[in-house]
C-alpha cells in the first residue's frame, strides 16, 4: 500500500463494532489492530498479498461467499464478522485440506504412544549427551515413576519405534530406568519445587501407580495431600502384584520416598470402607481421588476351587510380598496366561517347588503375558501347557490336589474374529498337584465405592479425561475405573486426574488435560521406509541379566541393568522423531483450535521426501503447504530465486529453485526462511524436536499469533 | 410330555417359556442394585422378548429355518458351578446363570425331539434348540472375553 492511498479514514463495523480506519487498510490489518484473532498461512506483513491459503475468510454482509481478510480492503459502510459458526467450519475445512496432503509427525511415535506421554526423544536426547539428570527431570514432567516402570512396563512406545524400520525398536523403557537408578546413586534425587501451597486439601485413596501420580501432581500444583492405603507400604500392585526379582522394593521405595519428601502424607493401614468413608473424606477434603485398583481375584468357578491349597494369583503374590511363610508343595499348577500367571509362576519355583507348570486354554501366541517373562520362565525350568483348562478340584486323600483338566482345541474364527478355545471330546483327564495358583485375572471390589455410579462390571463410572464421578468433589481414574490394565495407564490417569482436580479447586471448567492436535503417519507398517534412510544399523543394546541357575534360587533382580555406555550407544541409534516445529506450527496450531481430523479427506499420502544437503536447515518436503512464504521472500525481499514452484494446483510443489539441492541456498538467506515457513517443512538442524518444558507446567493453548 | 399333537402345540410351549424367561430377566432386573446391570437384565428380557415374536411369527405362518452350520459351544457352560439367582449379582454372575438357563432350554428340546413320532414336530424341535444353543453361546462368548487372564 503506498502512504497516499491510506490518507481519507473510511469507517465501517468489524463484529458490530463501529471503526474507522484508513483506506487502503486490509480487513484483517484492522481486525489485528483491534486484537481480534484470525488465522493466517500465506500471508506475510512484509509480502504482497498472495491469497492462496483462504483460512483467513470472514463474512461480509450482503456478499454471498466468504473473503479471504489478508488481501481484502475495507470499504465504507462495509460490515464484517470475523467468527461464526459459518467461518470456523470454512477453516476447518481449509485445515483439514492440507492436512489431508500434509505427511509427518508433530510428535515422535513413542511420545505418542506412551499413555503417559513422556517426551520419549527428548529425554533419550539428554541421555545421549550425557546429561541423566536434565533426562529425569523431562520424564517426570509426565510420568514420576521411571524406575518402577522402567522395569515393569510393557512398553506399548517400543511397539511404535521408528527405529524398527532400520533394524529394531529402542530400549525406550529401560533407558528411563537407567536415568532414574543413575539419579538416585548420585545421592542427589531430584525433588521439584511445588507451586505455592494453595491452602486446599485433597484424599488420594491407594498407594498404587495411580494414586502415587496423582499425590505427586496434585502437591507439585500446590495441594497439600494426604494418601491413604490398606496395605503396610506404599506401591499397590507394583509391590504385591509383582515378585521382586523383576521389581526390587528399594526402587518402589526410593520412588515413595521422593514423593514424601516433596510434602505428600502417608497413612498405612487404613481401609476405605473399613476405617473411614467416602463421606469422611468429602467431609475433610476438599476434593478425594481414588485410586482403588483391581484387588479381587477372578474366582475359576468350578468345583472344588475352596479346597485347600488352591490359592489365588494375587493372594500369593502378595504373602510372598509380605514374606508370609507360604506352604507351597512340590508340584504348582498355574492357571492363566498373564503376567500374573508368569510370576506366580517363577515366584513358586525361588519357593522351592520343583515342578512349576502354567495351564493356559489358548496357545502360547495369545498369551496375554509378556514373551520376555514368558521366555524368563521357561528357561528357569516352568513348563507351559498350552490348549488345556481345569474343570475341576478334588481334594485326594493324601492332601493332593487332583484336578481334573480338559484339552482344547481353537474353534473357528467367530464374527468377531476370535477363535475361541472348544473343549476336545474325551480329553478330560487328571493330574496330581499340591497346589493350583489361579491367576485369571482380578475384579473391582464393589463394596470399596458404595454410592457412586458404576458400571456393569462393577468399576467406577468415571470420565475418562478429568476422572469426575458421579459424586462432587470425587475423582477416580487407575484400575478401579479401567478394570485391570498395565500400569503405566493407571500412572497416566492419576496424572489427568490431579490436573481436573486443580482445575475443580481453582474454580475453572474441568476439562483434564487439553489434548493438542497431533499429525501421525500412521502406525509402523504404514510408515513410508524411506524414513530410515541415512540411519546404519546398529544393534539394540541386550538387558544384561543374571543366569537362570543363578536366579531361582533367589529374589534377586535378573535384569541387572545397563551401564552407562550402553546408554550413551543406544540413546545415539534414536532417530529424533517428531517435528522441530511442533510447538510453533500453525498447521498445528489451528487444528486443534477447529477440531480438525487428519483423516477427513481421504487421498493419496504425500511422499516422504527430506533434503538434508543444507549444513544448517533441513527441508521435508512432506510437510510443505504451499504457502509460497519462502518462495516470495526469495523473490520480493532477497532478490534472488533460492526457492520456486514447480508443477501447477493441487500439484505445485515448492523446491529449491532449478532443481538444486537445498544445500545450494546461501547461508545469509537461510535463515530467514526458516523463521517463516508457518510449519515444520524448513527447520533448523540444531533446533530439537518437540520437547516438554523441564518444570511441571499444565501445558497451555495458545494461538501462536 | 411325550406327546404333542400338533405343531402349534409346540410353538405354543416354546411361546410360553420364551414369556417366563422374559419375566425371569425383568425380575432380576428390577432386583438389580447398579443402574448398568439394571439395563443390562432389561436387555436380556428384551432379546427374550424377541425371540417370543420370532416364535409367534412362526406360528402365524412363518417358518423357522435350521441352519446348516452346528453352532459352536465353548462348554463353558458345562464346567461353571451354578449361581443362584439373587438381587446384587455381579455381571460375570449373571452371566453364568443366563448360560445355564439356555443350556437347559437346549437339552430339554433335544430331548423332546429325540421323543417326538411326528417328523416334523421332531425337527421343530430341533430347529427351536439351535436357537437355544446361539442364545447360550452369546453368553459363554461374553463370558470368555471376560477371562481375558491378565
Ligand atoms: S527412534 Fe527415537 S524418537 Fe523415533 S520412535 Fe524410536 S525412540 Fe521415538
Ligand atoms: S517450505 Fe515454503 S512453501 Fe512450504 S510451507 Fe514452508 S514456507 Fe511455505
Ligand atoms: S489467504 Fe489469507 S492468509 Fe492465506
Amino acid at each position: 500500500m503506498n502512504e497516499e492511498t491510506k490518507v481519507a479514514n473510511i469507517r465501517f463495523t468489524l463484529d458490530g463494532q463501529e471503526l474507522e480506519v484508513a483506506r487502503g487498510t486490509t480487513i484483517l490489518e484492522a481486525a489485528r489492530a483491534q486484537g481480534i484473532f484470525i488465522p493466517t498461512f500465506c500471508h506475510n506483513q512484509e509480502l504482497k498479498p498472495f491469497a492462496s491459503c483462504f483460512v483467513c475468510v470472514v463474512e461480509i454482509a450482503g456478499r454471498p461467499n466468504l473473503v479471504p481478510s489478508c488481501s481484502t480492503a475495507v470499504t465504507a459502510g462495509m460490515a464484517v464478522t470475523t467468527d461464526s459458526e459459518r467461518i470456523r467450519r470454512a477453516r476447518r475445512t481449509c485445515v483439514e485440506l492440507l492436512l489431508s496432503d500434509h505427511e509427518g509427525d508433530c510428535l515422535g511415535p513413542c511420545m505418542a504412544t506412551c499413555p503417559a506421554g513422556i517426551d520419549i526423544p527428548g529425554f533419550i536426547k539428554h541421555l545421549a549427551e550425557g546429561d541423566d539428570r536434565a533426562a529425569l527431570e523431562l520424564i517426570k514432567v509426565t510420568m514420576p515413576l521411571p524406575a518402577i516402570l522402567g522395569r515393569v512396563c510393557t512398553r506399548p512406545c517400543e511397539g511404535e519405534c521408528r527405529r524398527q524400520l532400520v533394524e529394531e525398536s529402542i530400549s525406550i523403557c529401560h533407558l528411563h530406568r537407567f536415568a532414574a537408578d543413575q539419579v538416585a546413586a548420585t545421592g542427589r534425587e531430584y525433588i521439584p519445587t511445588a507451586a505455592p501451597a494453595t491452602g486446599k486439601r485433597v484424599a488420594v485413596v491407594g498407594a498404587g501407580p495411580a494414586g502415587l501420580s496423582a499425590a505427586y501432581y496434585l502437591r507439585l500444583l500446590g495441594h497439600a495431600c494426604t494418601v491413604f492405603d490398606m496395605q503396610e507400604k506404599a506401591g499397590g500392585m507394583t509391590r504385591y502384584g509383582i515378585p521382586s526379582y523383576r521389581l526390587p522394593r528399594d526402587v518402589i521405595q526410593r520412588e515413595v520416598d521422593v514423593i514424601e519428601r516433596l510434602g505428600v502424607e502417608f497413612r498405612y493401614n487404613t481401609c476405605l470402607g473399613k476405617d473411614f468413608s467416602l463421606d469422611d473424606l468429602c467431609r475433610d477434603y476438599d476434593a478425594v481421588f481414588l485410586g482403588l485398583g483391581a484387588q479381587l481375584a477372578k474366582p475359576m468357578r468350578i468345583k472344588g476351587e475352596q479346597s485347600a491349597g488352591v490359592l489365588s494369583g494375587i493372594g500369593f503374590l502378595g504373602a510372598a510380598s509380605r514374606n508370609e511363610s507360604l506352604p507351597i508343595g512340590r508340584r504348582v499348577m498355574v492357571v492363566g496366561g498373564g503376567n500374573t500367571a508368569v510370576d506366580a509362576a517363577r515366584t513358586a519355583l525361588r519357593l522351592g517347588a520343583a515342578e512349576v507348570s502354567i495351564l493356559y486354554r489358548r496357545t502360547r501366541a495369545e498369551m496375554p503375558a509378556w514373551e520376555v517373562e514368558i521366555h524368563a520362565a521357561e528357561e528357569e525350568g516352568v513348563r507351559l501347557d498350552i490348549l488345556a483348562a481345569p474343570t475341576g478340584v478334588e481334594k485326594g486323600p493324601d492332601g493332593t490336589l487332583h484336578v481334573t483338566c480338559i484339552e482344547m482345541e481353537l474353534g473357528e474364527p467367530d464374527s468377531s474374529g476370535r477363535r475361541r478355545p472348544v473343549p476336545k471330546p474325551g480329553s478330560e483327564h487328571v493330574r496330581v498337584v499340591d497346589n493350583v495358583i489361579a491367576a485369571i485375572g482380578q475384579d473391582v471390589d464393589p463394596g470399596a465405592c458404595d454410592g457412586l455410579a458404576r458400571t456393569k462390571w462393577d468399576s467406577i463410572d468415571a470420565d475418562p479425561h478429568t476422572g469426575a464421578t458421579s459424586r462432587a468433589k470425587v475423582f477416580a481414574g487407575g484400575d478401579c475405573v479401567t478394570g485391570a490394565d498395565i500400569a503405566v495407564t493407571a500412572v497416566a490417569a492419576g496424572r489427568r486426574a490431579a490436573i481436573a482436580i486443580d482445575q475443580f479447586l481453582r474454580g475453572e471448567a474441568v476439562v483434564g488435560d487439553p489434548k493438542l492436535y497431533n499429525h501421525t503417519m500412521g502406525k509402523i507398517q504404514e510408515v513410508d521406509p524411506k524414513v530410515a534412510a541415512g540411519f546404519e544399523r546398529a544393534e539394540r543394546a541386550p538387558m544384561p541379566e543374571l543366569d537362570p541357575q543363578e536366579r531361582i534360587r533367589g529374589f534377586s533382580e535378573v535384569e541387572t541393568g545397563f551401564d552407562p555406555e550402553a546408554v550413551r550407544a543406544e540413546a545415539q541409534r534414536c532417530m529424533e522423531c517428531g517435528c522441530r516445529d511442533a510447538h510453533e506450527c500453525k498447521l498445528r496450531s489451528y487444528a486443534t483450535a477447529f477440531g480438525a481430523d487428519q483423516h477427513r479427506f481421504g487421498g493419496v499420502k504425500r511422499a516422504f521426501e527430506r533434503d538434508a544437503s543444507h549444513a544448517a536447515v533441513v527441508y521435508d518436503a512432506h510437510k510443505c503447504i504451499q504457502c509460497g512464504n519462502c518462495v516470495r521472500i526469495t523473490e520480493e525481499i532477497l532478490g534472488t530465486s533460492a526457492m520456486g514452484f514447480t508443477g501447477r494446483g493441487i500439484t505445485a510443489r515448492v523446491k529449491p529453485a532449478m532443481g538444486r539441492p537445498l544445500g545450494a541456498v546461501d547461508d545469509r538467506q537461510i535463515d530467514r526462511l526458516v523463521e517463516n515457513c508457518p510449519v515444520g517443512a524448513l527447520t533448523r538442524k540444531d533446533d530439537r524436536v518437540a520437547t516438554l518444558e523441564p518444570d511441571f507446567k499444565r501445558p497451555q493453548f495458545s494461538c501462536p499469533e | 410330555m411325550s406327546q404333542w399333537n400338533s405343531m402349534d402345540e409346540v410353538l405354543d410351549f416354546a411361546i410360553a417359556r420364551e414369556q417366563e424367561a422374559v419375566d425371569f430377566y425383568s425380575g432380576l432386573a428390577a432386583q438389580a442394585e447398579v443402574p448398568a446391570r439394571q439395563e443390562l437384565l432389561a436387555g436380556f428380557a428384551e432379546e427374550e422378548r424377541g425371540h417370543k415374536a420370532k416364535l409367534l411369527g412362526v406360528k402365524a405362518g412363518g417358518g423357522l429355518v435350521r441352519e446348516r452350520k452346528k453352532v459352536a459351544d465353548l462348554k463353558i457352560a458345562d464346567y461353571l458351578v451354578a449361581v443362584e439367582p439373587r438381587p446384587g449379582m455381579s455381571y460375570p454372575e449373571i452371566l453364568v446363570v443366563a448360560m445355564k438357563r439356555e443350556k437347559a432350554a437346549f437339552k430339554l428340546y433335544t430331548h423332546l425331539a429325540g421323543i417326538a413320532s411326528d417328523p416334523r414336530i421332531a425337527a421343530l424341535f430341533l430347529s427351536l434348540a439351535q436357537e437355544e444353543a446361539k442364545h447360550k453361546l452369546r453368553f459363554e462368548m461374553e463370558y470368555d472375553d471376560y477371562l481375558t487372564e491378565d
